[in-house]
């Protein structure tokens, strides 16, 4: 593209929009052409701006830039970049590139018109804030892992290890997670240092972002927006008196969205000592908090901050139960204890969560144990118990069924359905509540089921394994392939049999399951539920094995629920 | 509860005989055809419907290979121009008397002995009927030869109709639950009751105590398969148990004790009663036969092992009912 | 052959190709080692009898020595299932034979223990087992009544 090209692109946003554009070298390298001009804003003053083309363009909007004063203005960048479109939500027409520069410019009118004290401007300032105070507090920022709702006025504790900061709760809280979660070499010169930590009042003034700040300026704002009983105890941090104090004050700021937390760094030095309140010489840093707290985390996962609370036994850490695992932990899950008495090999990794390197773990081999070692590493709150007593087995397990009281939801990603079947009857027996959620894969990826039972007592887990005319047991009913078929495989010996489905499989069915578990635990759903996903027959075709009834019934869909799965001849419930 | 469907389908093949039984079908037309060649130009002239058990789909084989086969001859008389029933009746009677082993005028037909040989027995029963009557409606000759007036009388009678009633009560899949289970209930019968037929209830009366309320069919769907699953064992039961409510208790000045009695009429013309043959000693013991059933049946319901369980139910329909056994775990076994 | 046991109202009936295995033994083993298996057969509860139908004889996992044989479950529960599912699932576990160097065969302890420990398992469709010893002349009949070993008598025809 020539200069021509651009000139005429800016000509025509001239004439169409009323405006004088003129081309001009600029000291930016990376633009390859730039026009400054001037633009009137509604409340009447004018505002420089620049235009610039970078070569990519017209694959690359244009920048427009504000080339003027220190004002803070929401949507534009400290350097004053206008942030004109989130990329990820609009389609660029590149055939048609007068178009594009008139709709750049319109928007970047528009946001220029966005003017403090608006609803549109509060509402920008409380979504863009942390990203406008990060460039405020630019290098200067610390970890924080309290829980916001939690903060009242605190005095909460920092731990500055090397390169480090975290805020926290407790001294443990932070040493936890600087140490095992963030990695942090411990090192001597590590040490601990109290903090205020202020909710503000609802619906007071947002601070103005600036790039420096006055103490009377902070003390007062401060002081104008908390709640009087916070404000005694703030008024009486600020009459001790003081010659030399270096002090972190964090914010708490509630809107709608979630809480905004920011921070200040306060240093005073003062030739003798005076009332904090009065310090004459004090530096004040805006301070970026990197949010790292359980539900800051979630955030953005919707707000499920109750699975929290919520204890989940997983039985069976295989293909299916580490895939769960995982999903569980990303959904919020933090208390989750895993028994699996299997070893984790080379030819697990293609069918399995963990990886290459969790096969060769010279310290850990057992499923359950590199599990907790894996996510625990992955997700900060998550707290893992590999039950590692007695000999791991759900045998064991079984002969204390008392234990099972203390989940709130039990999983079987076993695959036996004859262990399914005896948890089902035991909890069944001892009038356990706790719900019991078994998933399992059929071969050849033709499908996977989730069966939720124990929420109701129309139904149970045998019910689907009782024949319908009989209290005899019978293969599974809801099977998808035709009873009385082997599909075990032998790579080498006994040991070696496996059934035929791939990772994908597990994945699909681990993902129905845990959508299923986080509606059980957050009560969502009430009655018992068999889920069924329905793949492609194709392979199993291939590999001269047959389709079920039930299959052919349902295969139009993708998934299929049933609810009324009671059978009357069931031994252990009498269905319904 | 065990499913024993299976073994109830093959107990059912094992004690079925129907119309469609060829060797039943060539007895029968052997006799007719004899009828049409020998009969007394003088008879009117006549057509000829097949009736009883098998033509209603609920024959079985009988115990002792006697087979009874029920054919209506319908002649195109008027009754009143009969006022003597039995000339119809010897109409048949002389035109077979000599080609078989036994032919005898009974009080409601016209029996026909026959033995060829080294075959089993069987005997064919020609009901006879007078079918062009003023009213439209069909009347059974009814006298034996020596009666007196008194007892040889036309009475009106719907064979046909009887069979249509029992035919069409159910239809397709459910209509061979509804025989199946008569056809246990009349098997239950010729193996729990003497040889002497006076005492057991009839198998008309049974079919009537199943068509008249006594049965519902008993079947479930199977949301897996799509299809219904019968439970004949369930239907059995449930039948037993409604003939056992059906009894009343009352003392019988007959018998000089308290009995268990009922009444029961055929659905049909002349809406008779169908225990009326039985005495009411003979309907208390028929009672606590049915009470003994369906004690049986409900200790079969208990039982876990299939051989037990089918032991019980041949003591109770004896040796057609196979007896399968669960699989067999044969472990280890030490010897020296 | 048919046997009874005094006291117990049932016959034990075995087939002549079972009788017929069984006097081959008689007539042409070496009795080097000993041999056995199970016995399997059907129930006929309106005759009250028992018949022995068929019988499995040693597969190779099974050890077979002078004085023993310690017979193993693979090999005979296939064969077992095969007889049962031809049989339209009538065909059951009647329990166990095998070869002593006898003239008029006579159980051991370990033979007593073994049969008292099969009889007392609930697992077995038949209530009776039944135990033979081949024994170089004659075959003894034995089953278990209240813990106790009986022998059955040959009922002459």
């Amino acid at each position: 593209m020539n200069r021509f090209f651009y000139e005429s692109l800016v000509d025509d946003l001239n004439a169409k929009r009323g405006v004088v554009f003129l081309a001009k070298e600029s000291s930016q390298q990376k633009y390859v052409a730039t026009f400054f001009g001037c633009v009137k804003i509604m409340d009447g003053s004018s505002i420089n701006l620049v235009i610039a083309f970078d070569k990519y363009f017209p694959l690359r909007l244009p920048v427009f830039y504000v080339n003027d004063d220190n004002i803070f203005r929401v949507h534009v960048e400290s350097d004053g970049k206008i942030c004109l479109y989130d990329k990820s939500s609009i389609l660029i027409n590149k055939d048609m590139p007068e178009q594009i520069l008139l709709d750049c410019f319109d928007q970047a009118i528009k946001i220029l018109n966005i003017l403090p004290g608006t609803d549109e401007y509060n509402q920008e300032i409380f979504r863009e804030f942390d990203a406008y105070w990060m460039k405020t507090a630019k290098h200067r920022w610390v970890y924080s892992c309290f829980n916001t709702s939690e903060v009242t006025y605190n005095e909460y504790n920092m731990l500055f290890a090397s390169k480090i900061c975290v805020v926290a709760k407790t001294e443990n809280d932070a040493s936890v997670m600087a140490y095992n979660s963030l990695n942090a070499e411990r090192k001597e010169s590590d040490f601990y240092k109290k903090c205020l930590v202020i909710r503000l009042r609802k619906k007071s003034a947002l601070i103005n972002i600036k790039k420096n700040y006055k103490w009377k300026e902070l003390r007062n704002y401060i002081l104008n927006n908390i709640s009087s009983s916070y404000k005694k105890k703030f008024e009486k941090f600020l009459q001790k008196k003081a010659k030399r104090i270096l002090q972190y004050i964090f914010l708490v700021y509630g809107t709608s969205m979630g809480d905004i937390v920011f921070g200040f760094r306060v240093d005073i030095w003062n030739k003798k000592y005076l009332q904090i309140s009065n310090a004459v010489n004090a530096k004040i840093d805006p301070v970026y908090i990197r949010r790292i707290d359980y539900n800051y985390l979630l955030a953005r996962v919707e707000r499920r901050a109750t699975l929290k609370d919520k204890r989940v036994l997983l039985l069976g850490a295989g293909s299916i139960g580490g895939f769960v695992a995982n999903n569980l932990c990303q959904m919020g899950v933090t208390q989750l204890d895993i028994l699996d008495m299997d070893t984790f090999h080379e030819e697990n990794v293609c069918r399995h969560f963990l990886g290459f390197d969790s096969a060769v773990n010279s310290i850990m081999t057992y499923k359950a144990d590199l599990l907790k070692a894996q996510l625990e590493k992955m997700y900060p709150y998550v707290d893992i118990d590999s039950l590692n007593y007695a000999n791991r087995s759900v045998e064991e397990f079984l002969e204390k069924p008392e234990r099972f009281e203390n989940y709130d939801i039990i999983i079987s990603a076993l695959g036996e359905p004859t262990l399914n079947l005896e948890i089902n009857r035991i909890i069944y027996q001892k009038q356990i509540v706790t719900p019991l959620v078994c998933c399992f894969n059929e071969p050849y990826g033709i499908g996977g089921h989730v069966i939720i039972s124990n929420l109701d007592k129309n139904s149970c887990l045998q019910c689907l394994y009782t024949k319908i005319n009989a209290s005899e047991i019978t293969s599974f009913r809801g099977s998808l392939v035709e009873e009385g078929q082997s599909f075990k495989k032998n790579v080498s010996g006994c040991s070696g049999a496996f059934v035929p489905y791939s990772s994908l499989d597990s994945q699909q069915t681990a993902i129905l399951a845990t959508r299923l578990i986080v509606k059980v635990l957050l009560e969502e759903i009430k009655e018992n539920t068999m889920e069924t996903w329905i793949g492609s027959s194709d392979e199993l075709m291939l590999n001269h094995f047959k389709t079920s009834q039930y299959y052919n019934i349902i295969s139009a869909s993708k998934v299929c629920t049933k609810n009324d799965f009671g059978n009357c001849h069931c031994v252990v419930c009498g269905g319904e | 509860m065990l499913d024993l469907q299976k073994e109830f389908i093959k107990f059912q093949e094992n004690i079925k005989l129907d119309d469609e039984n060829q060797k039943l079908r060539d007895k029968r037309d052997i006799l007719l055809k004899k009828l049409k060649n020998t009969i007394s130009d003088d008879a009117a002239s006549y057509s000829t419907f097949n009736q009883g058990s098998y033509a209603m789909g609920t024959g079985i084989y009988p115990e002792d290979e006697d087979y009874d086969i029920d054919v209506g001859i319908k002649f195109n008389i008027d009754k009143d121009d009969y006022s003597d029933p039995l000339e119809p009746k010897m109409w048949v009677k002389d035109a077979l008397d000599g080609h078989t082993k036994k032919v005898e005028v009974r009080r409601s037909c016209v029996t026909v002995t026959y033995q060829e040989n080294g075959e089993s027995a069987y005997h064919v029963d020609f009901a006879i009927y007078a079918a062009d009557n003023a009213d439209e409606k069909m009347y059974i000759a009814k006298g034996k030869t020596y009666s007196d007036d008194e007892h040889r009388y036309w009475e009106v009678s719907d064979p046909q109709g009887l069979i249509k009633a029992i035919k069409n009560k159910y239809s397709g899949d459910d209509a061979l639950q509804f025989r199946r289970v008569i056809r246990y209930m009349k098997k239950w019968k010729s193996h729990n009751f003497s040889s002497n037929g006076d005492s057991a209830p009839t198998g008309i009366a049974l079919t009537i105590l199943a068509y008249d309320g006594g049965f519902s069919i008993n079947k479930k769907y199977d949301w897996a398969t799509g299809k219904y699953i019968y439970d004949d064992f369930s239907a059995l039961c449930n039948l037993v148990y409604n003939i056992k409510k059906r009894f009343s208790y009352s003392w019988s000045s007959e018998a000089g004790q308290m009995c268990h009695t009922m009444s029961l009429s055929l659905p049909v013309e002349p809406y008779n009663d169908l225990f009326v043959k039985m005495t009411d000693k003979q309907m208390e013991n028929f009672y606590q036969k049915i009470n003994k059933m369906l004690e049986k049946l409900n200790e079969v319901k208990g039982k876990t092992k299939r051989s037990e369980a089918c032991t019980i139910l041949v003591e109770l329909f004896g040796e057609d009912f196979p007896v399968t056994v669960d699989k067999s775990m044969v472990g280890t076994s030490e010897s020296a | 052959m048919e046997y009874e046991v005094r006291a117990e109202s049932f016959r034990l009936e075995i087939n002549e190709n079972v009788y017929q295995r069984f006097s081959a033994y008689i007539e042409s083993y070496n009795y080097n080692v000993e041999s056995g298996g199970i016995l399997v057969g059907i129930l006929d509860p309106s005759h009250n009898s028992i018949i022995i139908t068929d019988i499995t004889e040693p597969f190779d996992r099974d050890r077979q020595t002078r004085y023993g044989f310690h017979r193993m479950e693979k090999g005979h529960q296939e064969k077992m299932d095969q007889l049962w599912e031809q049989s339209d699932f009538k065909k059951t576990y009647l329990g166990e034979w095998h070869t002593h160097k006898q003239k008029r065969p006579c159980p051991s302890n370990i033979d007593i223990k073994n049969w008292i420990k099969i009889s007392k398992k609930n697992i077995h469709n038949s209530q009776r087992l039944f135990f033979i010893i081949v024994g170089t002349e004659e075959i003894g009949v034995w089953m278990v009544v209240h813990d106790m070993v009986k022998k059955l008598e040959v009922v002459e025809n």
